[in-house]
């Protein structure tokens, strides 16, 4: 999307305000002279003719070099376009035809095509293009070695590692963790939970742990880990802060890390309520509530904070027969919209007869309009 | 006399230096700005947001009014969105036309009785529509009471953590959402994401995608092109990049549906309810000393249908005004307050001094021109210099708002349309600025007369095609 060229841009920018601000300075400072009468009108005309003169030097370059670009890129593109799309061809006839390839190296649309088809492909197909990959000698590892490069160029050498995925390229990846600069650091997050495998997951925890991204980047980290995240989201719940657990205690629930369930319990009891949401959330997303956790759940329905008492009555269908009929029958007259809402949609659950009761006989007014209205939904 | 007349001179110079070089300042924040979202833009971070649902589920909120013409292709375009998981509440806020009546045909709707929190007050709800072939549309029948009040009800039926609000005659990129909810994902701190809007006029749109742009035949919409660029490649890209940006476009923006609400919604008294609620979010969060971002990113872009007759862009101008200074004057209290950082000291004052009062210095200056040459006193060669020197700074703002949108995303991709949109920025100087400064200027003069009047907008409607792309 972005071509290359916006540093010459931003330097006649650069140039073009420069001259603006020094025309601008000699016209006021000229004016105010002549305020006082301590210049001639011809000074102050010149001034404005230089001024003049300027903005149209500046509005000649500018022109130039937008059109220039305009018409530069575009011949680029199209060429880099065409030999990409050649190199892909090329890559699928080998793959698929057995068509013999040139030796490396390769030209950087090629390299571009076969990430590409990294990305695509799966299975056996993935191994060959990993071993093309490894052949291709990774061009990228430079500027992540590299003190020098800019940072485009390694976060562009960042996703091109994520995309090869290629485990002994994680050691390139790490210390990017520890960057002060945040935007390499998430970068780095996404392609070490993309490159990490065995014992690189350790690693990456680790790393992670101490990166200090937020939990947002943290969870996208965790997500992309998948299968692999156990260990990691089991360091996070150990040893993380508040960030780290949060984080944790999210990707155990979407990821369906049944195994950790039993380490949700203690964060129920957590002094943080939001940490103790996600704990209740990660036990709704699972659909599994450990034994003796029941009174913990309870307990939340009379919590002060609206989206605790929201993700305990979420949770309580899963408690089971008359116990789940009366929390839910009483999170009905909930003062909150939305956890009359989950008391509806949780006697619906339980079967469309509760609901159906509730929408007739529950006291609450509020209560049983909420349980009309998720009744018609249903039916 | 002399003195005076000198003395003002002087005033104009150092309005025109001081206003032009804050131009330039945003010029630079801007290139930085949009050099930096384009560098760090990952698709792959897009996609695989996308594929682990690691995403916040928007509302998508649609006022409408009298849009018989553009509702159905932009419910459809909304409906069309690449993003997991989204609802669209069309609100029709009381219309006087069909356009109801085309929603319940294109979407096949049916009555439903929804119970909703009404958390914010707004005109009675008339009816709540479902859609059968559709089932994440739900259409809001409501007596009328105004866009703000349109949206609040919209606010009030939203179900998902994030709303985005837009207009109903816009239409979105397909990849907007996903871009701009992104950066609340990544970031806890973030209240609201507002996106580049560019002018629909002129593309070529089907089934409510926008296939590709080409310039409109119309002038004042080609004009609007030049404008719309230079507001957001500089203006805003700029005051995001300052962490004091004070307007998210009503046609688009992303907030978090919470921190909205407990603002108390938009205010229904302005017809600048978007700048006001962004203003009234930076208030509130500063007053409580929260960390916050409030953001403007250049890629999530949105289409929108531009007035191509005269007598409509001058209302909606007129109203944009009146609406700047209703905003201007309930945050009063923000201006040179150093309580509010540097919206207090910066931006606020920006938009009085150089946004709000520009109008009146520039027409004000074309009108004394007459009469300090009946006073003897102007030398015409000296101010038509200067009157040069004034269109040629406006031209240079122009042509590096065209030169960004080549770097960033080359929308227009033929060099003849660059080459029409560079020479536009010249033409935009001599006499269409100009004009558009004299309905601004009595705009200024009618904010209390028209407080929160609205003008209509006539519409061509939205499959309209390129002039000179016709399909084959």
């Amino acid at each position: 999307m972005w071509r290359r060229g916006e540093r010459l841009y931003a330097l006649l920018v650069f140039g073009v305000v420069a001259l603006e601000a020094l025309a601008l300075g000699q016209l006021v400072g000229v004016f105010s002279a002549r305020l006082f009468s301590l210049l001639g009108v011809s000074l102050a005309y010149r001034a404005l003719l230089q001024a003049l003169f300027l903005t149209g030097l500046a509005l000649v370059l500018l022109s130039a070099y937008i059109l220039l670009y305009h018409a530069y890129t575009a011949l680029r593109e199209e060429r880099d376009r065409r030999a990409y799309e050649e190199w892909l061809g090329r890559f699928a006839r080998a793959l698929f035809e057995e068509e013999p390839l040139p030796p490396p190296p390769w030209p950087r649309p090629a390299l571009e095509a076969l990430l590409r088809l990294r990305e695509t492909l799966q299975g056996d197909l993935a191994k060959r293009l990993t071993l093309w990959l490894r052949q291709a000698g990774l061009p990228w590892a430079r500027a992540l070695r590299g003190r020098w490069a800019s940072r485009p160029a390694r976060l562009e050498a960042l996703e091109a590692l994520a995309q090869a995925r290629l485990p002994e390229t994680l050691g390139l990846v790490l210390p990017y963790l520890e960057h002060p600069d945040p935007v390499l650091r998430l970068a780095a997050a996404r392609a070490g939970a993309r490159i990490a495998q065995g014992e690189g997951v350790e690693a990456l925890a680790r790393a992670l742990l101490a990166s200090g991204l937020p939990r947002g980047a943290l969870l996208e980290a965790l997500l992309l880990l998948e299968e692999r995240a156990l260990p990691v989201v089991a360091l996070f719940l150990e040893k993380g802060g508040r960030e780290e657990r949060w984080a944790a205690l999210e990707a155990l629930g979407r990821l369906k890390l049944h195994p950790l369930a039993e380490r949700i319990a203690s964060f129920l009891e957590d002094p943080d309520p939001e940490l103790r949401a996600a704990a209740l959330r990660a036990l709704w997303r699972l659909g599994f509530l450990p034994p003796g956790l029941e009174g913990a759940v309870l307990a939340h329905l009379k919590a002060p904070e609206e989206f605790l008492r929201l993700q305990a009555v979420r949770l309580l269908p899963l408690l089971g027969g008359a116990l789940a009929r009366r929390g839910l029958w009483g999170a009905l007259s909930d003062p909150s919209f939305y956890v009359r809402r989950a008391a509806a949609e949780g006697l619906k659950e339980l079967g469309l007869e509760a609901l159906a009761e509730a929408a007739r006989a529950h006291p609450d007014p509020y209560g049983r309009a909420m349980a009309g209205q998720v009744l018609r939904e249903a039916t | 006399m002399k003195l005076l007349f000198l003395t003002y001179q002087l005033f104009v110079l150092v309005y025109f230096a001081l206003l032009n070089l804050l131009y330039a300042l945003f010029a630079l924040f801007g290139v930085r700005m949009v050099a930096r979202y384009a560098r760090e833009l990952s698709e792959l971070a897009l996609k695989d947001l996308l594929e682990r649902e690691a995403y916040l589920p928007v509302s998508i909120l649609v006022p409408t009014y009298n849009e018989e013409k553009t509702i159905a292709a932009s419910v459809r375009s909304f409906l069309a969105l690449h993003y997991p998981e989204f609802e669209v509440v069309v609100v029709a806020d009381g219309p006087k036309d069909r356009t109801l009546e085309v929603l319940k045909e294109a979407f096949r709707l049916v009555p439903v009785e929804a119970v909703f929190r009404r958390a914010l007050p707004t005109k009675p709800i008339r009816g709540v529509y479902r859609s059968l072939t559709h089932p994440n549309l739900l259409v809001v029948d409501k007596e009328n009471g105004g866009k703000a009040d349109a949206l609040n009800a919209g606010l009030n039926l939203a179900r998902y953590p994030l709303f985005c609000a837009v207009d109903a005659d816009s239409l979105l990129d397909a990849q907007a959402l996903l871009r701009a909810s992104r950066l609340f994902l990544e970031d806890d701190r973030v209240l609201a994401v507002g996106g580049t809007i560019r002018p629909l006029n002129g593309a070529r749109v089907r089934e409510g995608v926008v296939e590709a742009l080409g310039l409109p035949r119309g002038f004042l919409e080609k004009m609007q092109i030049i404008e719309y660029a230079r507001a957001f490649f500089l203006g805003r890209a700029g005051w995001s990049a300052m962490d004091a940006l004070l307007i998210i476009s009503g046609a688009f923006g992303v907030f978090r549906r919470a921190e909205a609400l407990r603002v108390g919604g938009y205010r229904t008294d302005t017809v600048g309810e978007d700048m006001e609620l962004v203003v009234r979010l930076h208030r509130r969060a500063r007053e409580e000393g929260r960390e916050y971002r409030i953001l403007y990113t250049p890629d999530p872009i949105c289409y929108t249908e531009v007035p191509s007759d005269w007598a409509t862009l001058r209302r909606q101008r007129d109203r944009w005004h009146r609406g700047l200074w209703e905003v201007l004057w309930i945050h009063r209290a923000m201006l040179f307050n150093p309580r509010y950082g540097r919206l207090g000291l910066v931006a606020m004052p920006y938009f009085f001094l150089f946004e709000a009062l520009a109008p009146v210095v520039e027409v004000l200056g074309y009108l004394m021109l007459p009469v300090f040459h009946l006073l003897g006193l102007l030398n015409l060669e000296f101010a038509l210099l200067f009157l040069l020197l004034a269109v040629g700074y406006g031209v240079l703002l122009s042509q590096l708002a065209v030169g960004m949108e080549t770097l960033l995303l080359k929308r227009y991709p033929r060099l003849r349309d660059r080459l029409w949109l560079l020479f536009l920025s010249v033409v935009e100087g001599l006499g269409y600025r100009q004009a558009l400064a004299l309905v601004r200027f009595g705009a200024t003069f009618r904010v209390w007369r028209k407080r929160g009047v609205w003008g209509e907008m006539r519409r061509k409607g939205l499959e309209a095609e390129a002039p000179d792309q016709k399909k084959p």
